[in-house]
């Protein structure tokens, strides 16, 4: 029952915190999308006056200007730009929660579709392959090195250093590297793109064909990663052996590694796995940029796209998806703690 | 137990005991110095980046001229050379002819990228002819297009006659027309097809005729290398350290910017929240998760479409969406400092809340502060950096993001011209790294306290 | 005899310097007897029990002496050999009431039924489980909740119970009380007097609290600044103390009867750096000059006290 309660708590909390950030996304991005509108609006009722002009000669300048502004009056309120800012803010949040991001300007999606939802429906499974794939890699690989730093000097000093990697290095210039050195000096793997051209029709040879195109950025995401995150699994870890149920452990004859390996590990393991929610939160930006790098046809390269077409709508409508997903992240990431920890899940 | 001071010169020391945390220091001060060193740069190089004309006269796209260590004669820099002799000679009254000779050897197994003449005189000319003879003998005869009379020009403004040389040895007009082509035209023998260059003496005559007396008021050549400065050049000839020099000013301020921002609205934020508990920590934990779940990237650059923000208002941006994390990161440390401090006790002595907080709070959360204020600046600069390279930075400044984006635009992975990438990017690391040995060091001591 | 300490040195190598935590004391415990381990904070008394089980914390180090369990240096041995065969086998121990002596993300039950698997024990686990809740008197139901899930004294009997599984033959009890209210301290101190009836189980109660020992243990060493002071039958301890120290503890136990409460004027001396003699003269009302400038060695009485103090 306590455990319900609880889901059900977290679930209105984090409801409330997206509308509160597509708030504050739309404060910041109303104004510019006033303007656009007032500018395609401007230009139809151009294009509509020289028509006019041109067709309806039976027509003198008094009823051709009428027409036009008829038009104008008309283009506004279908835009709706005349109405009070409240009523717009409830349209676009009700738009929103129904993922309808409206037409992007240039871009389409390869079905054909203007919509926004549709293309970015299109290129975010790419992404999600990805960097699902790297993020499980790196955790358990940062997990492993985190816990064995905890007693031996030597992986002490190997996380040390690669955890400085990972506030350094870039992922996407990581990736440029790997590129030019892996993929055009010496041609281990191709250089780029998501499945060889032409794609194979042996879903067999698809598959292995996008795993060969997923390797670099893959090892990208990985290498410049994994320190960060076996560096905080060392700490949680390290912190945890300095409790008292760990010298009452020892007391009663359990040997050193099943303490850390069982006991410690399992005490640890919420905050590791929220930590591993908040990594993967912050680790998202890099990746979705090394998708450009490598043309991989994710969320990533789409923004690319966006931005060089000054395709808005379609940013937009990208930052939104975002949103939605490290908020369901962080969501699970809580849901999460509350399993592993009993003293949350059998209720206090 | 003995009292251990909390006083700032006890940090300072503990500090400077940590070997990292002195390396640290040295690095930044380098760093510091070289901020020093691109700040003094005149402006006028600096807005000259973004204009390609000013680049003329580099080699575009080549390695950095150390190059020449490891490929000896394959790498070499641009050379100036100046005239051996001009003889002038009239004949009659109206017939007057200037002849500029040089005289230089070439031993590369390469020819130049490109070669630019300087002439400059005093009339008009009739006629302007180059003259070139090659180490084996044969002079190819070149005239200069009047277009170009009485100001510098390179080898793609006199092509013309260049291209029918060509021709007329390889028996094909070469498809792809760059200075380089031509360049191996004049310094390629013909007996290899004009693949391989001929090293030895070479003989440049050029000859203006005018119906006036001529002065020549500047004369030279320039050999231009294929190899130049520290770190090459890119693809419109500009030199990769001069970019790199440029973007360290601003790399380093966006990143301090960012940082002291962010962690100061988040270890305030933490603090309170920590210190007050309860419903008011719930609501600070609230908008705390409000602001993290917007990604940084895809906000910025919509927002960027609005209006292009300017080097503060992007640090600002950035640590608008930054500083949740540190305010998780100064809650958890507040609580920990409540659960084992004197707070209680103080408020008991009648202390107001708020004041209590000021005076004995919050100065317990100064070394963490410190300590991920410089840990913060490198994830500023990544941000900023990253946003550069999708193209979204303050205008007219350079970026090494910018830098690195050219570098995508123009495919260098692909050209191999490795030294446009790994340069800039290079230095994002390079930079990070005082910035984390030091906040490494400071939480070390901070965390030691407790 | 079932335990003999002898001349147990323990430091603690810290980067202010050594800290002599432990230094030379000797100690014995008897078949079927509770000993009292008392002293202030700071004393030593819960290094000791450390020591006994080979637990003792960085930077501390066992420098010197033997610990002969039945005969046997138990500090010679290799530590595999140590834990599979003594560590809760023959010597347990029972941590601070304050501690949370389980892991806090399994059962209780879980965490007992490990020990007893972990250390060869075969049988039926649920069924020995419950016997060990009983001998604490718990209802066996709460073995099956998680530790956050029972109180301070139900966390710390169930502690004991795990501490029993393997029959042990010697019960190190560091603070078993601290932190819990005097009901609950009252049962555990019935409880342990009734395991030692039962089972004939040796006890080592250690603690600050001599009221508590006076309840409690048959005889008692008095610790101060990591050298033993006084021990001896507890009658003769509490009724007749021969060391001024002994004497000023017992003093400052507060009673019904008394109005006035004696401290004990001035702190512990650092022990990175003890004082030459004895190692209480800042603070004994009886200082002599000779208490000064050399360590005074242990007389025995006939009543069976051993003192170590110039004025005998």
């Amino acid at each position: 029952m306590g455990f319900w309660r609880f889901v059900l708590k977290k679930a209105l909390i984090y409801f409330s915190v997206l509308i509160a950030a597509m708030t504050i996304l739309y404060i910041f991005t109303f104004p510019i999308l006033q303007q656009v509108i007032a500018k395609s609006i401007n230009y139809g009722v151009a294009q509509y006056e020289q028509a006019l002009f041109k067709y309806s000669h039976h027509l003198n300048i008094t009823q051709v200007n009428i027409e036009v502004e008829k038009y104008k009056e008309y283009l506004i309120s279908a835009y709706g730009l005349n109405q009070p800012i409240i009523n717009k803010y409830f349209i676009q949040m009700y738009n929103l929660l129904r993922f309808n991001f409206g037409d992007a300007y240039f871009l389409q999606a390869p079905s054909g579709s203007r919509e926004v939802s549709a293309i970015i429906a299109y290129y975010l499974p790419n992404t999600i392959l990805l960097f699902t794939t790297a993020s499980i890699l790196f955790i358990i690989a940062g997990t492993i090195i985190g816990l064995l730093s905890a007693n031996s000097k030597f992986w002490e000093k190997v996380v040390a250093v690669i955890a400085v990697v990972h506030s350094s290095l870039p992922t996407w210039w990581l990736g440029f590297i790997l590129l030019a050195a892996l993929a055009y000096s010496v041609k281990v793997f191709p250089p780029g793109g998501m499945v060889s051209v032409p794609p194979p029709k042996n879903p067999f040879d698809y598959g292995l064909s996008v795993l060969d195109h997923m390797a670099l950025p893959l090892l990208s995401i990985f290498i410049v990663n994994v320190g960060g995150f076996a560096y905080i699994v060392r700490s949680l870890v390290a912190s945890t052996l300095k409790e008292d149920f760990v010298i009452t452990a020892k007391a009663r004859g359990l040997s050193d590694s099943r303490i850390l390996y069982r006991h410690v590990l399992r005490t640890a393991s919420p905050s590791i796995a929220t930590q591993a929610i908040l990594v993967l939160t912050g680790s998202l930006s890099g990746s979705i940029t090394t998708e450009i790098v490598f043309e991989w046809p994710g969320v990533g390269y789409l923004t690319y796209l966006a931005i060089n077409q000054n395709d808005l709508p379609v940013i937009l409508g990208i930052t939104y998806v975002l949103t939605i997903v490290l908020l369901v992240g962080l969501f699970l990431g809580e849901l999460v703690y509350g399993l592993l920890d009993p003293r949350i899940k059998v209720g206090e | 137990m003995s009292k251990r001071s909390l006083s700032f010169s006890y940090y300072l020391k503990e500090f400077l005991s940590s070997k990292l945390a002195i390396a640290g220091l040295v690095i930044l001060i380098i760093l510091l110095i070289f901020t020093g060193i691109a700040l003094s740069i005149p402006s006028k190089v600096y807005s000259s980046w973004n204009n390609p004309a000013a680049w003329s006269e580099y080699p575009e796209h080549v390695p950095p001229a150390w190059m020449s260590i490891f490929y000896p004669g394959k790498y070499f820099t641009t050379e100036k050379l100046s005239p051996t002799y001009i003889s002038s000679m009239s004949y009659g009254k109206n017939l007057y002819v200037v002849t500029v000779n040089y005289q230089f050897s070439w031993n590369k197994t390469l020819p130049p990228y490109n070669v630019f003449f300087f002439v400059s005189y005093n009339t008009s000319p009739i006629e302007e002819i180059i003259y070139w003879t090659k180490p084996d003998g044969y002079t190819l005869e070149i005239s200069v297009p009047s277009t170009t009379y009485n100001m510098p020009f390179d080898l793609t403004s006199i092509r013309t006659d260049i291209l029918n040389y060509i021709t007329s040895v390889t028996g094909k007009t070469p498809s792809l027309v760059n200075s380089t082509v031509l360049s191996s035209a004049l310094f390629n023998s013909p007996k290899s097809n004009l693949t391989i260059t001929e090293q030895g003496k070479y003989l440049v005559k050029i000859e203006i005729a005018s119906s006036s007396p001529i002065k020549i008021t500047n004369s030279s050549i320039l050999l231009i290398g294929n190899s130049y400065g520290l770190m090459g050049t890119d693809y419109f000839g500009r030199p990769v350290a001069l970019g790199v020099l440029l973007g360290l000013p601003n790399a380093l301020e966006i990143g301090a910017l960012t940082s002291i921002i962010a962690v100061l609205v988040g270890v305030f934020a933490g603090g309170i929240a920590g210190y007050l508990g309860g419903n008011k920590d719930s609501g600070i934990q609230w908008v705390t998760l409000v602001f993290l779940a917007l990604p940084i990237l895809p906000f910025l650059v919509a927002v960027s479409f609005a209006v292009r923000p300017s080097l503060t208002l992007e640090a600002l941006l950035i640590a608008f969406l930054s500083w949740p994390g540190y305010a998780i990161i100064a809650r958890s440390a507040a609580l920990s400092i409540k659960s084992n401090s004197f707070v209680e006790a103080d408020k008991l002595l009648g202390i107001p809340s708020y004041r209590v907080f000021f005076t004995h709070f919050m100065p317990r959360l100064i070394p963490i502060t410190v300590a991920y204020m410089a840990l913060g600046v490198p994830a500023g600069i990544l941000t900023a950096e990253t946003l550069a390279f999708l193209g979204i930075a303050p205008a007219d400044i350079v970026t090494w993001g910018g830098i690195l984006n050219s570098a995508e635009t123009y495919q260098a992975q692909v050209n191999g011209w490795w030294w446009w990438v790994v340069f800039p990017g290079l230095m994002i690391v390079i930079v990070a790294i005082p910035f984390i040995l030091i906040g490494f060091a400071v939480e070390r001591v901070a965390l030691g306290e407790r | 005899m079932l335990l003999e300490v002898k001349n147990l040195k323990i430091y603690f190598y810290t980067k202010r310097g050594v800290v002599k935590a432990v230094d030379s004391v000797n100690l014995n415990v008897d078949k079927g007897e509770i000993v009292g381990l008392a002293g202030e904070s700071g004393s030593g008394k819960s290094t000791i029990g450390y020591g006994i089980m080979r637990l003792v914390p960085f930077p501390g180090k066992i420098v010197d002496g033997q610990v002969l369990f039945k005969g046997e240096d138990i500090l010679k041995m290799d530590e595999d050999t140590f834990r599979k065969n003594y560590r809760w086998k023959k010597i347990a121990m029972v941590f601070q009431g304050s501690m949370s002596g389980f892991t806090p993300v399994f059962k209780i039950k879980d965490q007992i039924i490990e020990v007893l698997k972990l250390h060869g024990w075969n049988g039926d686990y649920e069924e020995r489980v419950r016997e060990l809740f009983k001998m604490v008197n718990m209802d066996p139901i709460l073995a099956d909740k998680y530790p956050h899930e029972l109180s301070g004294g139900q966390k710390q009997r169930a502690f004991i119970a795990m501490a029993l599984a393997l029959n042990p033959e010697l019960l190190i009890a560091d603070e078993p009380t601290t932190a819990l209210d005097v009901i609950v301290q009252e049962n555990i101190l019935n409880l342990l007097k009734r395991l030692r009836k039962d089972l004939g189980i040796s006890i080592i109660f250690i603690t600050h609290d001599l009221a508590l020992l006076s309840e409690i243990s048959d005889r008692d060493y008095i610790l101060y600044a990591g050298k033993v002071m006084e021990s001896g039958p507890s009658e003769v301890i509490f009724k007749r103390p021969r060391h001024p120290y002994t004497q000023a503890l017992i003093e400052s136990i507060a009673t019904l009867d008394k109005d006035v409460i004696k401290g004990i004027p001035g702190s512990m001396p650092d022990l990175s750096n003890p004082p030459t003699g004895c190692r209480f003269n800042t603070r004994c009302p009886f200082a002599k000059d000779i208490c000064f400038k050399e360590e005074p060695k242990m007389k025995i009485f006939s009543d069976g006290d051993e003192v170590a103090c110039w004025l005998y």
